[in-house]
């Protein structure tokens, strides 16, 4: 069996094929290490700015939370361009985005250029390309006759060319990874801790895994398929659809199966509930004030803030309605794109770097704790919480021939000495957590892997060497 | 002799299995794809309706309403994307469209964000073309295999007779699956009740039609050339495969990046700074104004020249800011062009911008609808000025409407000749490098 | 008719394939080039064809140079190559009328197609089927009806016979005979010294690109003309 590992491979190494893969490989890493260092530093300097700013002047009243931006981003990105660089937090636990650095909206949609991607779409077919003549092509030159001619059972000659392909694809990752690593270290040598480390390690095992899947695929499809022209077809097709059409198509699949109002309906609501919720009881107000219910203007204003901040919670239950059914479409959008192993693999990856939707929740839910801090402290300093709205209104009465103004009350700025402000502390979960999260999708990878295999296994016992 | 050429590689390609399956998947594809997108474009329009409907209201803004592109269903672009409602007042004409849920809550579109259309532009750019790159990788390398070619050779077949022969039958079939792919289309949108074509729409479709040949001819004479420049069509096939990914997947991406490098963006606060420097000189005129009209709601005693007064001020502010903001707007947008620009050499991005022009979803369409709502925003504020000066004609007046013009098909179409051109430069490139190559090729 | 005057061919790498090779091949007669490979034989073949220039020489057909006037020349001269695949998606039928239509015959019909068919000896039954299911053999067939199709004066083989079973190599004799009394002129190289003796009007050997021996079909009956082919190997190998 090392006989034919090592055969497989000396004629790899030196095909044409393999040279540009490697040579590609590594200099989209290089590419992809320099754009990181580059969108790191301006995203960096942005933190830094912001987290100097709130430190030197914290408010009571609308803080601004910003996060720090992952340093593992080259690894899977997980569209941090699409999140807010950090959350607005107001008084009794109100978060909203925070606007990031400029940002172009008209530009074209591309890809993160991170190792994702490059494992995930290029790797993924170079790993195609590096099998689909395996069985077929010995088979059109006649030398698997030959070979099989010998006390050789085709499983071990199925698995010997298995694993020769994946060292082959172990070569150009390794290599890819640990000069981007040297490049990016050059100029953030803080990465380099032993829990990035292990990250780093437990991605390339989960792109390994991934890779595998291909692997198996195209070894099947070469035993099933006589011909290696059909073969590669039959394979690119699938890769088509496996890489690029069910996780774009899953979005808009969520869409439409999901039923759920569309924003304008919702927004439709936001009216009524508002008329509901906050006018009637301001209306209502008014009616008491002429009743006489009111002895002085400052009660009038105390009541008018009492009813418009009751009214609110309404109005934010059904944008937190909002929010949480959008949630759950791409929810459901990320889950019908597990059919496809493509969109495990990103999944996975980005849990094992902490990046994307789950970082954005670990986050917003760190808030949510701190929050209550936040307002213990207002409480202490101001004296008394207001919650901002989601709309603000003005109006007004008049009170014993006198004209009163009834409008939203805003939170208040606290003017004394800030020193003992409670910052928040912005923490990377745990990699043991990141890893439980990451379990489903890499043992959704494994059966992939398992089934492949053993159908490949099974299709070349069955497979007509004449 | 060509007739004979051309009529044998079409059967050829009928006859295939690469073709057929190729044919199947990318029919179903666009059929599947514009359902669904059709349905999303329903509800996108039915919103819109809905929307335009209230907007007759008056009250202290109104929302200006985009309408999305029936094209959008085809070639999504950024009509999806940019959004529909921006909301104006007098003391602001925004450059950005906010969601109908406006701010943060519109942002959780962003987790659908990185998906990328499949639409018949997306299924014509990468599907198609790799099909194509498919059909045309052994056109001359496998006959020379089988040794067909030596044999057709032997003939009085002059061999220019020969490659022309095989490129006409290369076009004709992509003819053929466009024009099928695109009926298949179309026949979906016709017998959808909630959607209405007009006139304009079936040529819009007809040019993206012929720029989708273009771009897929393109590939075609690469497909030619390199199968004329190595002899084993593996090898060409492996070629022709990176020179995909490079020019489909990643130098699209590059040329994002390059233009974010090229062309820097002014920050929030230097937008604020540039704000306040333009409005410098009339800074005070306008704190007073804006005091004595807080005094005055305070007081609760209406008076017609400070309302009057505050009015003009901040209307003029907000004009000004407003050209700051346009400004920025059109930086944007010289970004993204420059990314087209560093992009020409991908004809995937040719084809975009083409396709998008075609389709009225790209920026300009985007940025022509900015300009609109300027003009409406000044018509709206001498009608919302009688509000302090006649009130009687105020209340008897109609809310302007909003109309977005139509763009003339001749606009579109001049202004996609450069890259039309570039694309056929490019086909053209190709094919006299295959041809040239082919005639000095040694078929033994 | 064929021939070769002075066919010199030096490859780009300095190999020089064909030194200075005269022969012609008349009608009414059929010429059989023997050689070890790589003795130049199809380099010959490929310049008759135009495949690649002369270095030296010409080689003319009908007394066409075909390497000033290709076209014209080919219009002459049908080809019969060795191993042939063909067009393995189309029918039979479907791949003689295309090349017929290439060699000049655009309105033949189906049963003249079915007729030439027969004349090769193939079954009826493979007439409509497709070309990738076909033996070695009946492929060769079909290449020499293509050839008897474009019906022109002069036919060159190349390597006609190998890889043909007894039998379809006897046939394929015959049909070479057949076209010798129709009075075409054929030109074909082989190893099979066997077949050449069976039809040769006249033989050549070529070693190393030289025409080393000639001789007529009275003179190589009279001496054994294996032992002189050997002979003439053996002086290579020495």
């Amino acid at each position: 069996m090392l006989t034919i590992i090592h055969r497989e491979i000396t004629e790899k190494i030196h095909s044409l094929q393999f040279i540009t893969l490697f040579i590609v490989a590594t200099a989209l890493f290089i590419i992809s290490s320099g754009i990181f260092i580059q969108q790191y530093s301006l995203r960096s300097t942005f933190y830094e700015d912001g987290i100097n700013e709130t430190h030197l002047n914290p408010s009571t009243a609308r803080l601004k939370i910003f996060q720090r931006p992952n340093p593992l981003g080259f690894v899977a990105d997980g569209g941090a361009r699409f999140e807010p660089a950090g959350i607005v937090l107001t008084p009794k636990g109100r978060q909203s985005a925070l606007e990031s650095g400029p940002e172009n909206f008209k530009l074209d949609i591309v890809p993160e250029l991170d190792w994702a991607f490059l494992f995930k779409i290029i790797f993924s077919l170079y790993a195609l390309l590096l099998t689909f003549r395996s069985v077929s092509g010995e088979k059109e030159q006649g030398t698997l006759r030959l070979i099989l001619a010998n006390s050789l059972s085709r499983p071990r000659l199925l698995i010997a060319k298995y694993l020769s392909t994946m060292i082959l694809l172990t070569l150009p990752i390794v290599t890819g990874m640990l000069i981007s690593l040297i490049y990016i270290s050059f100029s953030m040598p803080e990465i380099l801790t032993l829990s990035n480390l292990l990250r780093i390690t437990g991605t390339l095992l989960l792109t390994l895994a991934y890779l595998s899947i291909f692997v198996l695929l195209g070894l099947l499809a070469s035993t099933l398929i006589e011909k290696s022209s059909v073969v590669l077809l039959s394979l690119l097709s699938i890769w088509i659809f496996m890489v690029i059409i069910i996780p774009n198509t899953s979005g808009i699949l969520a869409d439409t199966f999901s039923p759920l109002p569309s924003e304008y309906e919702t927004s439709q609501k936001v009216g009524p509930i508002i008329q509901n919720a906050v006018w009637e009881k301001i209306d209502g107000l008014k009616i008491r004030i002429q009743n006489g219910e009111f002895q002085s203007k400052e009660e009038i204003i105390k009541e008018s803030n009492r009813l418009f901040q009751e009214g609110q919670i309404d109005v934010a239950k059904h944008y937190h309605e909002y929010e949480n059914a959008m949630q759950s479409r791409s929810n459901l959008a990320a889950n019908i794109s597990r059919f496809s192993p493509t969109a495990l693999f990103q999944y996975a990856a980005q849990s094992m770097v902490n990046s994307g939707p789950d970082r954005e929740t670990w986050f917003r839910n760190n808030i949510t704790e701190y929050s209550e801090t936040y307002d213990d402290y207002i409480l202490s300093k101001v004296g008394e919480l207001v919650g901002t709205s989601y709309f603000s209104f003005s109006t007004s009465t008049t009170f014993n021939g006198e004209h009163v103004n009834l409008v939203s009350p805003e939170p208040k700025e606290y003017d004394g000495n800030k020193s003992d402000f409670p910052h928040f502390i912005d923490v990377v979960p745990p990699f043991s957590q990141n890893i439980r999260s990451a379990m489903l999708d890499f043992c959704g990878i494994l059966i992939w892997n398992l089934l492949l295999a053993s159908c490949a296994i099974l299709a070349i016992r069955r497979c007509d060497v004449r | 002799m060509l007739k004979t050429i051309f009529l044998r590689e079409l059967l050829e390609y009928f006859k295939s299995t690469k073709f057929l399956i190729g044919f199947c998947i990318v029919l179903f594809l666009m059929s599947t794809s514009t359902y669904l997108n059709m349905t999303e474009y329903v509800q996108r329009h039915q919103d819109y309706l809905s929307a335009v409907e209230k907007v007759t209201t008056r009250g202290f803004s109104v929302d200006v309403l985009r309408e999305p592109q029936v094209m959008s269903v085809l070639i999504q672009g950024k009509d999806r994307k940019l959004g529909n409602q921006l909301e104006i007042n007098y003391m602001r004409i925004p450059v950005e469209t906010s969601g109908y849920m406006g701010g943060f809550a519109s942002q959780h579109h962003r987790f659908l964000a990185g998906f990328q259309a499949i639409d018949y532009a997306f299924i014509v750019r990468v599907v198609m073309s790799l099909l194509v790159i498919f059909l045309a990788y052994n056109a001359i390398c496998g006959e020379k295999m089988q040794g067909t070619l030596k044999l057709a050779l032997s003939n009085a077949l002059p061999r220019d007779k020969l490659i022309l022969g095989k490129l006409l039958g290369g076009l004709a079939i992509i003819g053929i699956m466009l024009i099928s792919a695109t009926l298949a289309c179309l026949l979906l949108l016709m017998i959808n009740p909630q959607i209405a074509l007009q006139g304009i729409h079936y040529t819009r479709l007809a040019g993206i039609t012929a720029s989708s040949a273009l771009y897929l001819a393109m590939f075609f004479c690469m497909g030619l050339y390199i199968s004329v420049l190595v002899n084993k069509s593996g090898t060409s096939l492996m070629i022709l495969l990176q020179i995909w990914v490079f020019l489909i997947i990643i130098y699209p991406n590059l040329s994002v990046y390059l233009a974010k490098k090229i062309i820097t963006l002014p920050g929030k606060e230097q937008l604020a700074d540039q704000k306040r420097a333009v409005f410098e000189p009339y800074q005070k005129e306008y704190d007073i104004n804006r005091k004595a009209f807080h005094d005055m709601i305070v007081s609760g005693k209406r008076d017609k020249n400070i309302l009057i007064n505050n009015f003009n001020i901040t209307a003029q502010r907000a004009a000004m800011n407003h050209l700051v903001d346009m400004e920025y707007s059109q930086q944007m947008t010289r970004q993204m062009h420059v990314g087209h620009q560093l992009g020409t050499l991908s004809p995937a991005v040719l084809y975009d911008s083409i396709v998008q022009g075609f389709a009225r979803t790209d920026v300009s369409a985007f940025d022509r609808f900015l300009k609109e709502v300027k003009i409406y925003w000044d018509q709206y504020i001498e009608q919302y000025k009688l509000r302090y000066t006649d009130r009687e004609a105020y209340k008897n007046s109609d809310l302007p409407v909003f109309k977005s013009s139509q763009q003339s098909i001749s606009v579109i179409i001049a202004d996609s000749i450069k890259p039309h051109i570039l694309l056929l430069m490019f086909s053209v490139l190709f094919f006299v490098l295959a041809y040239t190559s082919f005639l000095r090729k040694d078929v033994r | 008719m064929l021939q070769a005057i002075d066919l010199s061919k030096r490859y780009e790498d300095g190999h020089l394939a064909l030194d200075h090779v005269n022969f012609e091949v008349k009608s009414g007669e059929i010429f059989c080039l023997l050689g070890a490979n790589g003795a130049g034989k199809t380099t010959a073949i490929n310049l008759f064809l135009n495949f690649i220039d002369p270095t030296d020489g010409k080689a003319l057909i009908n007394e066409i140079d075909s390497c000033k006037l290709p076209l014209e020349a080919k219009k002459h001269v049908a080809y019969v190559s060795e191993n042939v695949m063909l067009y393995g998606n189309f029918t039979a039928r479907q791949n003689l009328d295309f090349f017929a239509k290439l060699g000049g015959k655009p309105n033949l019909s189906k049963n003249d197609y079915y007729t030439v068919m027969r004349e090769v000896g193939l079954q009826e039954k493979a007439f409509e089927a497709k070309l990738k299911t076909f033996s070695k053999g009946m492929r060769q067939k079909i290449g020499i009806a293509i050839a008897i199709i474009k019906d022109a004066e002069n036919i060159l083989l190349d390597e006609p016979t190998s890889g043909l079973d007894p039998k379809a190599a006897a046939e394929f004799q015959n049909m070479l005979l057949r076209l010798k009394e129709q009075g075409k002129a054929i030109f074909m190289s082989t190893h099979d010294i066997f077949r050449a003796k069976a039809v040769a009007d006249r033989v050549g050997i070529m070693k190393e690109g030289r025409l080393v021996m000639l001789r007529t079909r009275e003179q190589f009956l009279e001496e054994n003309l294996e032992k002189v082919y050997l002979e003439y190997m053996q002086e290579t190998t020495a």
